[in-house]
C-alpha cells in the first residue's frame, strides 16, 4: 500500500509514527512550504512535493492522507478526487456544511475510498466505553482540556474563519463520540469564553432519546497541563467513569521531571489508520464517512450558532 | 471558660441531621438540650443516638435554648425561622434555604426583622481544598476567570426528598446549591442567567434526577453544573463536589471527597468497595463558624441573604427547564 501524506504539522506527524509501525509505504508527502525535514526526520524513503496536485499526478499512491488545515480540506479532496486516489481526511471534515456538502459529492462522484478522522472512536477506552452497558441513557459528560493550540502553521487555529473555534476542531470529537453512542441529537445550547489566543466552551446536549448530555472544551489551560480527557456515561443501571489524568500504568521520575505514559501495542492513530488501510484493501464503507462526518460538523455549528445567539438550537436548523 | 450555649436541633427529617447533632454532642462549649419533631419516633430517635432528649413541645424547646440548627424537610424551613425568630432563637438552616424564592424572601425578612443570628449549612465553604483555593483567586493567582466547571452528583436520597410536597422539587432543588453558592463565594459574582435541562431518566421517582445547568454569572463567566442524582445506589459513596475555575494565569481544581481512603468490605451487607473521608470534616468547621456567630452576635459565613440567591437561581432553572428557555435570574 502506498500512500502520501499532505501537510507536514502536528497531524502528519502524529499519523507518520504510527506509519512507522504499519505495513504501508509512504511514497510522498507535500507541503506548501517543503517537506524535505519532515522526510528526512522519520528516515521516509519519499518524494518531496510542494503542492498535492502534482503529488497525486505522480507519485502513483494508493491514497492520500490530508493533514493540512481544516480551511483547505475542500481544495485538497477535490484534488485527490480528480486524481481517483482514496483519501483519508483528518477530522473536521470542513468549517462549514457547504464545504462538507462539496466534499461529499466530489467523494461519491469519484467513487473513492472516504474516511474522516474520528480518531476518539478508535481510542481503546472509549471504544471500551462504548460497549459497556448502563441501562437506559440518563446522563453523558465528555470533558477534553487543552492548552492553547500553538502549533498550527501561521497560528491557524487562532483564526477563527480557518479553524472554526473550540466548537467545530475540539468539542467535535467529544460530540462525535457522543452521537455515535447515544445517537442523534435534538437540540443544544453552549456557551463559550473568546479571547484571541483563549477559548472555553461548555455545550449541553438532549438526545432524540431524551437522554442528556454535555461536552466541555478548552483551549485556555496553561501550557503545565497535559491534555485531559474525561468520559462518563450514567444510566438507570450502571456507571462508566473515564479520566486519563488518574491514567499512569507507566511512569518515570528524573532529576529533570516526570513522564506518564499510557502505552498500547496499538494506539488510537494506530487502529484508526489500519482500519482505513484495511477499507481500501477491501473496498469496505469505513465506519466514519461524510455523512457521519458531516453530523458531527452540524452539532459543532449548533453550538456555535447557540453560543452566540444565547437561544438553543436544533441541529436540524442549521444548514438546512 | 464562658458558660456553654444551649442548643437544640429542630426537626431531624434531614440526612444530615446526624453529622450536625453528633458535631453539637461533642462540643463542650455547647449544650445539647434537645431535639424536637412533629414525628415523634424521628425525633426520639435521633435524640437517642446523640445522648440527648427528645422534646415534644417545640415551644417547650425554644424557650430554653439560645440557638438551633434547623434540619426540617425545605417547605417546612420558612415555619421553623418563624418561630425561632419569635421566640428570639438563632438558627442554622439545612439548605437549601426554601424551596421558593417567595418563601426564601420571607425567611430573609424574617430573619432581619428578628434580628436572630442566622445561618445556612454549606458545608463546602469550609472544606479545605475550598479554602485553598479561595486564598489563590484573592492573592490574585488564577488571573481573570475564564470559565468555571463543576460537579455535584449525587446518590438519589429518596424519603421526602422524592416527595414534592415536601422538598419541592428533586436534583435540582438538592443538588445545586452547594457549587452555585461556593462559585458566589469564590468570585463574589452572582448567576445572572440559566439554562437548564432537567428530567427523570434514573430512578421511577415524582421529582427530577437530571439536573444539568449551564449558567453564566455577572460578569459574562460561563458556569457549568451538573448536580444530578446519577451516581448509583452502589457507588463507592454518597456522591462529588468538584469545582474547576479556568482562569487567564492558574486553572485551580477542587475535589471534596479526594482525601479518602478506599475501604473493601468483604462480607455482610456492606460487602464491597467504599471510601473513607479522611480530610478535615467540614461541618465541624461550620457548626464551629455558626457557635461562635452566636457567642459574638456577628453573621455567620453564609447568612440567609446569601441562600436566597441560591434559590433564585434553582426557581430560574426550572423555569428554564419549563420554557426551554435561558432565565434571566431574578433577585
Amino acid at each position: 500500500m502506498r500512500l502520501g501524506i499532505s501537510g507536514a504539522g502536528f497531524m502528519a506527524r502524529t499519523h507518520a509514527e504510527a506509519y512507522e509501525e504499519m505495513d504501508v509505504e509512504v511514497v510522498a508527502v507535500a507541503s506548501p512550504s517543503g517537506p524535505e525535514e519532515f522526510v528526512e526526520e522519520f528516515g521516509l524513503d519519499a518524494e518531496a512535493y510542494t503542492d498535492t496536485a502534482t503529488m497525486c499526478e505522480e507519485a502513483d499512491i494508493d491514497y492520500l492522507d490530508v493533514c493540512t488545515p481544516t480551511h483547505t480540506h475542500v481544495g485538497q479532496v477535490r484534488t485527490a478526487a480528480d486524481a481517483g486516489v482514496d483519501i483519508f481526511l483528518e477530522k473536521p471534515i470542513a468549517g462549514t456544511l457547504e464545504e462538507a456538502a462539496e466534499i461529499a459529492d466530489l467523494v461519491d462522484d469519484a467513487d473513492v475510498t472516504f474516511m474522516v478522522g474520528h480518531v476518539v472512536r478508535f481510542s481503546p477506552s472509549y471504544a471500551k466505553a462504548k460497549d459497556l452497558d448502563v441501562g437506559s441513557e440518563g446522563v453523558a459528560r465528555a470533558r477534553r482540556l487543552s492548552p492553547f493550540p500553538d502549533w498550527g502553521s501561521a497560528d491557524w487555529f487562532a483564526d477563527r474563519e480557518k479553524s472554526g473555534g473550540v466548537f467545530v476542531d475540539l468539542a467535535i470529537h467529544d460530540l462525535d463520540y457522543l452521537r455515535w453512542c447515544w445517537g442523534p441529537v435534538e437540540r443544544v445550547f453552549a456557551r463559550r469564553h473568546r479571547e484571541a489566543d483563549a477559548e472555553h466552551g461548555f455545550v449541553t446536549l438532549r438526545f432524540d432519546s431524551g437522554a442528556v448530555g454535555y461536552v466541555e472544551a478548552s483551549w485556555a489551560q496553561p501550557e503545565s497541563r497535559p491534555l485531559t480527557m474525561e468520559l462518563e456515561f450514567a444510566g438507570d443501571d450502571g456507571l462508566v467513569e473515564y479520566s486519563n489524568a488518574d491514567e499512569s500504568p507507566y511512569r518515570e521520575w528524573t532529576d529533570d521531571g516526570t513522564v506518564v505514559e499510557s502505552p498500547f501495542a496499538k494506539d488510537a492513530y494506530r487502529r484508526q489508520l489500519e482500519h482505513f488501510v484495511s477499507c481500501v484493501d477491501s473496498g469496505d464503507e469505513p465506519p466514519v464517512g461524510a455523512e457521519e462526518a458531516t453530523e458531527a460538523l452540524r452539532l459543532a455549528l449548533a453550538a456555535e450558532r447557540s453560543a452566540e445567539r444565547g437561544r438553543p438550537v436544533s441541529p436540524a436548523e442549521v444548514g438546512r | 471558660m464562658t458558660d456553654p450555649i444551649p442548643m437544640g436541633i429542630l426537626s431531624a427529617a434531614h440526612v444530615h441531621t446526624d453529622a450536625y447533632a453528633g458535631v453539637l454532642a461533642d462540643r463542650e462549649d455547647v449544650s445539647f438540650v434537645g431535639v424536637t419533631d412533629e414525628d415523634a419516633d424521628r425525633g426520639r430517635e435521633a435524640a437517642e443516638r446523640h445522648g440527648t432528649e427528645y422534646v415534644a413541645d417545640a415551644d417547650d424547646l425554644l424557650e430554653r435554648i439560645d440557638a438551633a440548627v434547623i434540619c426540617a424537610a425545605n417547605v417546612d424551613h420558612r415555619a421553623w425561622f418563624e418561630r425561632a425568630g419569635a421566640a428570639g432563637v438563632d438558627v442554622l438552616c439545612e439548605k437549601p434555604l426554601a424551596p421558593t424564592v417567595e418563601d426564601a424572601r420571607a425567611i430573609v425578612d424574617t430573619w432581619r426583622e428578628s434580628e436572630i443570628v442566622a445561618g445556612i449549612t454549606m458545608p463546602l465553604r469550609f472544606c479545605e481544598p475550598a479554602r485553598r483555593a479561595k486564598e489563590s483567586l484573592e492573592a490574585g493567582e488564577v488571573g481573570s476567570i475564564r470559565s468555571i466547571s463543576g460537579t455535584n452528583r449525587g446518590q438519589m436520597p429518596g424519603g421526602w426528598f422524592v416527595d414534592p410536597e415536601a422538598s419541592g422539587g428533586g436534583a435540582v432543588m438538592d443538588h445545586s446549591v452547594h457549587i452555585v453558592d461556593l462559585v458566589l463565594h469564590l468570585t463574589g459574582e452572582e448567576v445572572s442567567e440559566v439554562y437548564a435541562e432537567v428530567d427523570t431518566r434514573f430512578h421511577d421517582i415524582a421529582v427530577d434526577d437530571v439536573n444539568v445547568l449551564s449558567m453564566e454569572l455577572a460578569d459574562g463567566t460561563p458556569f457549568f453544573l451538573d448536580g444530578s442524582w446519577s451516581k448509583p445506589d452502589s457507588w463507592h459513596t454518597w456522591g462529588d463536589a468538584t469545582l474547576e475555575v479556568t482562569g487567564s494565569e492558574t486553572t485551580v481544581a477542587i475535589d471534596y471527597t479526594d482525601q479518602s481512603l478506599f475501604h473493601t468490605v468483604a462480607s455482610g451487607p456492606d460487602a464491597g468497595v467504599h471510601t473513607a473521608f479522611y480530610g478535615t470534616d467540614a461541618n465541624t468547621e461550620l457548626i464551629d463558624d455558626f457557635v461562635d456567630s452566636v457567642r459574638e452576635g456577628r453573621d455567620p459565613l453564609v447568612t440567609p441573604a446569601d441562600g436566597l440567591k441560591a434559590v433564585a437561581v434553582i426557581e430560574a432553572a426550572y423555569e428554564s427547564a419549563r420554557t426551554g428557555e435561558p432565565i434571566d435570574v431574578d433577585y
